[in-house]
This record gives C-alpha cells, structure tokens and sequence, in this order.
C-alpha cells in the first residue's frame, strides 16, 4: 500500500513537473508576444511620431520658401527701380533664408538640398557681381540678365515647394 | 590618391555621367553645382594668360571653404581643373545649344 502510495506520489510529482514546466512555456511565449507587441506598438509610434515630425518641417520649409519667392520678387523690383544698395541687402536676407531651409531638410532630402545649395550659390554670385557693378552703370541688358537669374532660382524653389505638396499654394506668388 | 584628387575625379565622373547638373551663374564663364548641401562653382579667370580657371567649394554654411587655380595645384591637377571647366561649360550650356538648334531649324 504505502509502495502504491509512493509510486502515486512520485508519478503525481513528475505530472506536476510536467504541467509546471508547460504553463511555464507558455507563460514566456505569452510574454514573449506581448512583449514583441509591446516593441511593434513601440516602434509603430516612434514612426507615427518621425513622420509627424517629418510633415511638419517640410511644412515649415513650405513657408519659408514661400518667404523665400516673396523675396525673390521684391529683388526684382528693387532691381527695376535701380536700388542696388538695397538689394544688396536683401541678398544676404535671402541666402539666410535658403540655409535654413536646408537646415530644415531631413536625411532624404538630398536633392532637397542640393538644388538650395545651388542656388544659395548662385545668390552669393549675384550679389558679388551686383557689388562690383554698383559703381558704375548698369544698363538694362544687364539687368534683365541679373534678374533671368533670380527667375531661375525662383523656378527651383516653386519646384521645390511642389514636391512639398504646397505648390498650388505657392503659384499664386507669381 | 589625394583628397583633391579624389574630388576632382569624383566631379569629372559624376558630370561625365550626367548626374551632376552645372547651371551658368549670373558672371560670365562661371558656372555653379551642388553635392548635397555642398556647392561647387568654376569659372573661366584671365589669369595665368591667356585664360585659366578657378574652383571654388562652398561649404554647407554657404561659405567659402577652398579654392583652387592655377597657384595651389600640380601641373597635372591644373590640367584636370581645366577639363572639368570644359565639361562644366558643356553641361551647363547644352540646354542652350539645344535651344539655339531649334530656333535654326524652325527658321528654315
């Protein structure tokens, strides 16, 4: 009887072993699952969050570039009117603008910022050249060619901004 | 290969490819690219005689962070500026040169 006995008991001790070890596996694949949900939601929000971010600054780069064109037409205007000096000044207001625009720019916008680069660039040239011919006269062929260069670089900040999905918005600063 | 080096080459392929898009600049003979927030100018100089060239590299700031002609280079350095000057100019005028072919044409 007490032979049975322990036979049982042991039997019932590798039983609960058994079920202790199973309920334990599923215990950790449970919170295996919940954690990889835990990671997935995680994740899924830090994405959520760098996408909203994302949205955001090429909002802001919208309107800056918006500035940007709004500028670009006083230049011109100042241009017309002969008031270098004051489109000397302005120059160097809208080169600023353009570097932050860039600085706004996400790693995936590469292009983004080549194309600001460039035309930052061809500001500064601008500027250098407006500056040397201050002195003297500037006829009207020449201006025209000064401001064909502003319209250039007016062309590929509209161009950016379309990409940015404001380029109805920007259009009507023509 | 030398920094330099490397840069150049890397220009003269990148514009013999097509990837890299010189645009003319408002002075004359001078031509502007950029390699991301980097900008690359090159123009045409009087100087050494009767023409030479110049490179500048503008730094992701805007400012200007090298400059390379005729007085800090190799001989063989020189040479390769001048080329990509030419392939620059190339690049930067062929929208022009097409233009020009279609006004002729629609003369005739």
């Amino acid at each position: 009887m007490l032979r049975d006995m322990d036979a049982l008991l042991a039997n019932t001790g590798s039983w609960a072993s058994i079920s202790g070890a199973a309920i334990s596996t599923v215990g950790l694949i449970a919170t295996i699952i919940v954690a990889w949900g835990a990671r997935s939601a995680s994740r899924a929000a830090r994405t959520a969050a760098i996408a909203a971010n994302n949205s955001i600054e090429r909002h802001l780069q919208a309107i800056d570039l918006e500035r940007a064109i709004g500028l670009i037409q006083r230049i011109k205007l100042l241009h017309d009117t002969g008031r270098w000096e004051a489109a000397m000044e302005q120059y160097q207001a809208l080169r600023m603008m353009l570097s932050d625009i860039m600085a706004r720019c996400s790693e995936d916008q590469s292009e983004t910022r080549q194309g600001l680069a460039t035309a930052r660039a061809d500001i500064r040239y601008l500027e250098d050249t407006v500056g040397e011919s201050i002195g003297n006269a500037i006829d009207a062929s020449t201006r025209s060619r000064f401001n064909r260069r502003l319209n250039n670089v007016q062309s590929v900040l509209e161009e950016l901004a379309s990409t940015m999905g404001f380029g109805d918005q920007l259009g009507e600063t023509k | 290969m030398s920094q330099l080096e490397r840069v150049m080459e890397g220009l003269h392929r990148r514009t013999a490819e097509g990837r890299l898009k010189w645009e003319p600049t408002v002075a004359e003979g001078q031509f502007v690219t950029a390699v991301d927030a980097i900008a690359v100018a090159i123009q045409e100089t009087k100087w050494p005689r009767p023409k030479g060239c110049r490179l500048e590299i503008l730094d992701e700031e805007g400012r200007l962070a090298e400059v390379l002609d005729h007085g800090n280079t190799s001989a063989d350095q020189y040479e390769a500026l001048e080329r990509l000057y030419a392939e620059a100019r190339r690049s930067a005028l062929s929208s022009q040169i097409t233009l020009e072919k279609l006004a002729k044409a629609l003369e005739a």
